[in-house]
């Protein structure tokens, strides 16, 4: 059985580098013919909630090319998190050596420090990620659409449970964007392999993280198959977020990702795409393309928002409906 | 000549304009109405939630098969449109007018400026 230890995972560069040092070691397990593999998060002290889409994305992926993967852990805070967003759940992780019990008294100390925490500002965390608001962790079917929107509605409309107070304007936006980052991996991805979405409210930071993973062939491989360029995978990224470029022949469209970069820019949020080799971040309308030493299985698209932001998305002056066309 | 209020929710029977194949049933009733030379106003009225691939499916689509000047002859949206659905509306429109006015700037520009390596 190979053992592999699972570090902190935050969300940028060095958080998705340590996701795909886990995918080597899942790769060298299928390589080697060793069926069994034995995930320790013991020695976590943190982990971003919103990236779970991404380890569930890579853990579903080898799961169904034979592995047969267990949780190894003594933390017993990281385990009651992954359990309370319900990763373990919809993965059907089971612990490596025992019956799955829920560490009730953990859970209790938790409520009560989340609970403290929501009340009490001079609360000081010990597991800052552990104890902000997760948005449960989901897994959808390639043409699970309608299941998938009434998760995103329920989850990020006015009034939903854990939810800081956003304008509805910019609820709106966002959503929009989840929407049009789920039909981006439909149509692109080129793959039945479901897709995960799983995120995290950031209270201090007033700060929204959402990621959708896909586990299809990639931005990179999507425009070579599509019109025959061929480029890097950070250029290609880098490419699908460019006003004028499209994928699609005999039809227009190809806004969708456009319109979350101008939505994240106003908003003065965060975006980051990784997808084969490449990573794109855009920050403070800054963007960072990087590559890695191994490729991802498909494409991970994370937005992040600044939930305090009452900028109106109105257009400066009204829009006659008799000018539309 | 015979005007037809088009209600796109519903056409789809719902208020959540998300899915590209649901924008395809209101591409085809307006496009009916194009053809039998009809004035026609489109309701965004009840909308919840859209997105431009729904729009772009159900109204962007017409410029590929319908000229500029029939469209804009005999297509009104009504006046029960939010704001910010109608902005939506319009990027589609530009985007879609654009790409059937000329096609091969989207298909070709960037393969010259950033090389094709094969």
């Amino acid at each position: 059985m190979k053992h592999f230890v699972l570090n902190n995972v935050a969300t940028n560069y060095n958080g998705f580098k340590e996701l795909l040092r886990l995918k080597n070691a899942l790769e060298s397990a299928i390589k080697v013919d060793d069926k069994n593999f034995s995930l320790d998060i013991s020695k976590i002290t943190w982990f971003e909630g919103n990236m779970c889409a991404c380890l569930g994305g890579l853990l579903a992926y080898f799961k169904s090319q034979g592995l047969t993967i267990s949780i190894n852990s003594d933390n017993s805070e990281v385990e009651s998190y992954f359990r309370r967003n319900h990763f373990f759940h919809f993965l059907n992780l089971l612990k490596q050596d025992t019956t799955l019990k829920v560490d009730e008294e953990t859970l209790n100390k938790l409520l009560k420090l989340v609970s403290s925490y929501e009340n009490n500002t001079s609360y000081v965390e010990p597991f800052p990620s552990m104890n902000e608001t997760t948005i449960e962790f989901k897994k959808y079917k390639i043409n699970d659409l309608d299941d998938f929107q009434a998760y995103i509605k329920e989850s990020f409309s006015l009034g939903s449970k854990g939810l800081p107070s956003m304008t509805k304007e910019l609820l709106k936006h966002f959503r929009r964007s989840l929407l049009e980052i789920f039909l981006n991996s439909v149509e692109h991805a080129d793959t039945q392999r479901d897709i995960f979405a799983c995120g995290q409210f950031f209270p201090k930071k007033q700060q929204l993280d959402f990621c959708i993973t896909d586990l299809g062939i990639g931005i990179k491989n999507n425009i070579k198959r599509k019109i025959n360029l061929v480029l890097n995978p950070e250029e290609a990224i880098n490419w699908a977020m460019q006003k004028a470029n499209t994928t699609r022949k005999n039809e227009s469209g190809g806004l969708g990702l456009k319109l979350i970069r101008e939505f994240i820019e106003r908003n003065n949020g965060r975006i980051i795409i990784v997808s084969d080799a490449g990573y794109w971040e855009l920050k403070n309308k800054q963007i960072t393309k990087k590559c890695f030493d191994c490729s991802f299985p498909g494409t991970v698209v994370l937005i992040e928002i600044n939930t305090a932001d009452t900028n109106s998305y109105a257009l400066k002056s009204e829009i006659n409906p008799n000018s539309i066309f | 000549m015979s005007t037809e209020l088009i209600k796109i929710t519903e056409i789809i029977g719902s208020y959540n304009c998300i899915n590209p194949e649901d924008g395809k049933k209101v591409f085809q009733v307006i496009a009916k109405a194009l053809h039998a030379k009809q004035q026609i106003i489109i309701s965004l009225g009840n909308i919840e939630d859209v997105t431009s691939r729904f729009l772009n499916s159900a109204i962007g689509q017409l410029y590929g098969e319908f000229s500029e000047e029939q469209i804009k002859a005999s297509l009104t949206v009504a006046d029960d449109a939010n704001q910010d659905d109608l902005a939506l509306l319009k990027r589609v429109v530009e985007r879609a007018k654009e790409y059937f006015n000329d096609p091969e700037p989207f298909e070709k520009a960037d393969k010259e400026i950033l090389g094709d390596d094969e």
